[in-house]
């Protein structure tokens, strides 16, 4: 066999099985469900497709639709792009490395190098058919938009597919590089699209900003430089501009020096292949040092002896929960107010050690850097210093304050063999306990991170607030950022139980019931919570109760779906098919 | 504890797994759940387990309809899968742990029993390693101790005798699933091994494309059928044959 993809051959075993497959209206019945399912999974690259397009014109009705400038335009299908090639290079290190697909063909007889290629292929048709077109349509309706036409729209398609091979080759190269941190920028240049393209009123604050940086971001970008080829040519005609094209032929070109880079990695042996008389002390921890292993204290290794091991099970040390208060001090706020039970269910959450702290300390570092840079700009005279406070106070937020759902594991995809679960679903526990939990967990962090949003706050209005303000101005709206994220957390921890769930025949309809709740619940908490950050003094307490009223209301409405069984407790098609490659 | 079945149907999307089933589960039983691949017989379970949801009908426990946020019935059962619910990254110790503090089954004098139960199943050694390192067959043992220690009403398996475990534990595992079905106990669980079904359970139930073809004792199959020396394969066969 010279290939492992053979369309041909799969072609016509798909006609014989068709044929045969009408003669029994069972087994066609079954057949036509597995064409829908394929139909399905295609549904979603379209989805996909038109997110793209979305977005990007989101981003550009924060410029005006009039587009005077084309070259900014053109750095929203570069942000696309850019977040397109993360998600490559997360498909390609998931099937190169985890996928169950990889560890089933490697016990073919074919050559790691084939298995590579076809993996590549699946990835590539995958990502270029949810990604491609969108990129591609964006660009050219942009160019479109600024009054080009005919030979014009042809070029802005060739620059738009140049974007996306761009975006794909710099996230290879950052995925082979190891540089894991820049999935955390490509991140927050997504926040950072999405937070310019749905703020109300944020175009006359954003339009100056995005003036001045945008030609830096257009060279610094790879993804923005045949944008800024293509807006400069059609304006002034070919010139210097076009130099760009060699840094981006050898980036696009060095795809195929990164594929067969990538080729040559080498898939770790699987652990639980390896017998246990082969099974090495100091395999076992190497193996721990690698896993997020959480080992009890104290405790004696396999190789040490029956006695101790006898004598460590007969002291019921393993019967006690993890402790959380070696983590840091957050960790330990929370541990004293967790009861037995809580303690254990936090093990069920967490499958790696909390970082709480460690959070709260980085988000403490942030605003101090964020305060030393904005500062210096100020003094330097660069009149968009502000954003810098609005950046590094929302990433300090981020890490400070409760935003994930905080359930963590629990929703997670299990594969059980054969089917995939939600993790919670395995064991004797609740919603209700859950949200009581994240809830208990929210309200500490939020107490803790309190002091940073006061001290931050209260900074800001005595340097540039109004002098007729009272002191405490500043200190409230530090307290009110706190609660908008503590309050949000019922809402958020129950989309992620619901994110959990797969609707059945009966469930859809009530799928479609907790999701037109929770638009409501979503909508009124948004406008009530603005209202009760931004409302002066006590007219803000009603607009705060109307929010928190609306998130609990939501965390309520889906404890009652799930206890009358309403769905079922799988995750998605899609993380399905995620986790099972 | 007495689980009943009233009318539950089970689709997915426009497949339906189980049609109008109707069963009633007495303790103190061992029951295969027996039929093809596609059949039906881990939605059963699944169903049983709260996993997934009937798309109509209703499941009750002691004549008590269950409710996913009624911890008292949640606990009376415990369901293991192919590959168990396990924590890769904690030990097979920790792993026994957090069921038994779960189940709230963690008293004095569970750790002689557990440590009875990680001699009889060969894991002592291995108490200490974590889940990821362990093969497919060790794995299973894991969660099967979890089983045997926290020792619910309902034991529900799916196809516990293709699980990679070795001949002695499987033997370790009927002997311990007949004692505890002589103290009340409920065994549930799916196979293919029929030789096997045959003389471990109690009671059969044959499904064949979701429907409920057959739920007896295996005595009472047996005085049925033709071939008495292989009665699960003979009455298979002859549904098979007679399938539209």
């Amino acid at each position: 066999m010279k290939k492992l993809h053979s369309p041909g051959f799969e072609a016509g075993l798909a006609a014989c099985v068709r044929t045969a497959c009408r003669k029994r209206p069972a087994d066609w019945r079954e057949h036509q469900r597995g064409v829908s399912l394929q139909r399905a999974n295609l549904r979603q690259q379209y989805v996909q497709c038109a997110g793209v397009l979305a977005l990007t014109l989101m981003f550009v009705s924060v410029l005006g639709w009039s587009l005077p400038v084309l070259e900014l335009a053109l750095l929203g299908p570069a942000l696309m792009a850019l977040w397109s090639g993360s998600m490559f290079f997360q498909q390609v290190s998931f099937k190169l490395l985890t996928s169950p697909d990889r560890l089933a063909l490697r016990n073919l007889p074919i050559s790691t190098t084939k298995t590579f290629a076809y993996q590549w292929h699946q990835c590539g048709v995958a990502h270029a058919a949810g990604t491609l077109p969108g990129i591609t349509i964006s660009t050219m309706l942009l160019a479109h938009l600024a009054g080009h036409t005919g030979w014009a729209l042809a070029a802005a398609a060739v620059a738009g597919a140049a974007t996306w091979m761009l975006g794909i080759a710099c996230g290879l190269w950052v995925a082979l590089r190891g540089w894991s941190r820049a999935a955390t920028v490509v991140s927050l240049s997504i926040v950072s699209l999405l937070v310019l393209s749905v703020v109300p009123g944020s175009a006359s604050h954003v339009r100056p900003v995005l003036d001045s940086v945008g030609p830096t971001l257009s060279l610094l970008l790879p993804m923005a430089w045949p944008g800024q080829m293509l807006a400069d040519t059609l304006r002034n005609g070919p010139g210097v501009s076009l130099l760009l094209a060699v840094p981006t032929l050898a980036l696009v070109g060095s795809i195929r020096a990164a594929r067969a880079w990538a080729t040559s990695f080498e898939l770790p042996e699987p652990a639980f292949s390896t017998p246990q008389r082969d099974f090495k002390p100091e395999r076992l921890k190497a193996l721990q040092a690698a896993l997020p292993a959480i080992m009890d204290a104290d405790v004696p290794l396999a190789h040490v002896g029956p006695t101790e091991l006898e004598e460590h099970i007969r002291s019921r040390a393993w019967l006690s929960e993890d402790s959380l208060s070696a983590h840091g001090w957050v960790e330990r706020l929370v541990e004293r107010r967790l009861t037995l039970r809580e303690r254990t269910l936090v093990e069920l959450m967490m499958p790696s050690r909390p970082k709480m702290s460690k959070n709260w300390l980085a988000a403490g570092k942030c605003l101090a850097l964020t305060l030393l840079i904005s500062l210096s700009l100020e003094v330097l005279n660069v009149d968009w210093f502000w954003v810098f406070y609005i950046f590094g106070g929302g990433v300090a937020a981020f890490l400070a304050f409760p935003i994930a759902s905080s359930l963590g594991r629990t929703c997670q995809p299990y594969w059980a063999g054969g089917a995939t679960f939600t993790w919670h679903a395995g064991f004797p526990v609740t919603y209700d306990e859950f949200t009581r939990l994240a809830r208990k967990v929210a309200t500490i962090r939020a107490l803790a991170a309190l002091p940073l949003a006061m001290g931050f706050a209260a900074f800001l209005y005595w340097k540039y607030g109004s002098p007729r303000n009272p002191w405490w101005i500043g200190p409230l709206f530090g307290v009110k950022a706190a609660w908008f994220f503590w309050a949000l957390r019922p809402l958020l921890s129950a989309t992620r139980w619901s994110m959990g769930t797969k609707d059945t025949s009966r469930a859809s309809r009530w799928e479609s019931v907790a999701f037109a709740g929770a638009l409501v619940a979503y909508s009124v908490f948004g406008i009530a919570g603005l209202i009760a950050v931004f409302a002066p003094h006590w007219s803000a307490v009603p607009a705060a109760l109307v929010a928190m009223g609306a998130a609990r209301s939501l965390e309520w409405f889906c404890g009652r779906l799930v206890a009358r069984n309403r769905f079922d407790y799988a995750p998605s098609q899609a993380q399905s098919f995620q986790l099972s490659g | 504890m007495r689980i009943e079945l009233r009318g539950v149907l089970k689709d997915y999307g426009g497949t339906r797994a189980l049609d109008h089933v109707k069963l009633e589960f007495a303790p103190g039983q061992i029951v295969a759940l027996l039929g093809a691949n596609g059949a039906g017989k881990s939605t059963l379970l699944r169903l049983l387990a709260g996993i997934i949801a009937p798309s109509k009908g209703d499941i009750y426990f002691d004549d008590e309809p269950f409710r996913r946020d009624r911890l008292d019935q949640r606990r009376r059962f415990m369901f293991l899968p192919d590959f168990p619910f396990l924590f890769p990254e904690k030990t097979v110790l920790r792993n026994i742990g957090i069921p038994l503090r779960l189940y709230q089954a963690d008293d004095h004098g569970m750790e002689e029993h557990v440590l009875a139960l990680l001699r009889e199943f060969d894991l002592l050694p291995l108490a200490q390693m974590p889940v990821a390192a362990l093969s497919r067959g060790q794995a299973y043992k894991t969660g099967l101790v979890a089983l045997l220690a926290v020792d619910p009403e309902v034991w529900l398996l799916d196809e516990p005798f293709a699980s990679g475990m070795d001949p002695h534990a499987i033997n370790a595992f009927k002997a311990r699933a007949r004692a505890a079905v002589a103290r009340g106990r409920t065994v549930i669980y799916s196979t293919q091994i029929l030789e096997v079904a045959e003389r471990f359970c109690d009671r059969a139930c044959v499904i064949q494309q979701g429907e409920i073809r057959a739920f007896e004792t295996i005595g009472k199959l047996r005085e049925q059928a033709a071939d008495k020396a292989n009665v699960l394969q003979s009455l298979l066969d002859s549904l098979r044959e007679a399938a539209p």
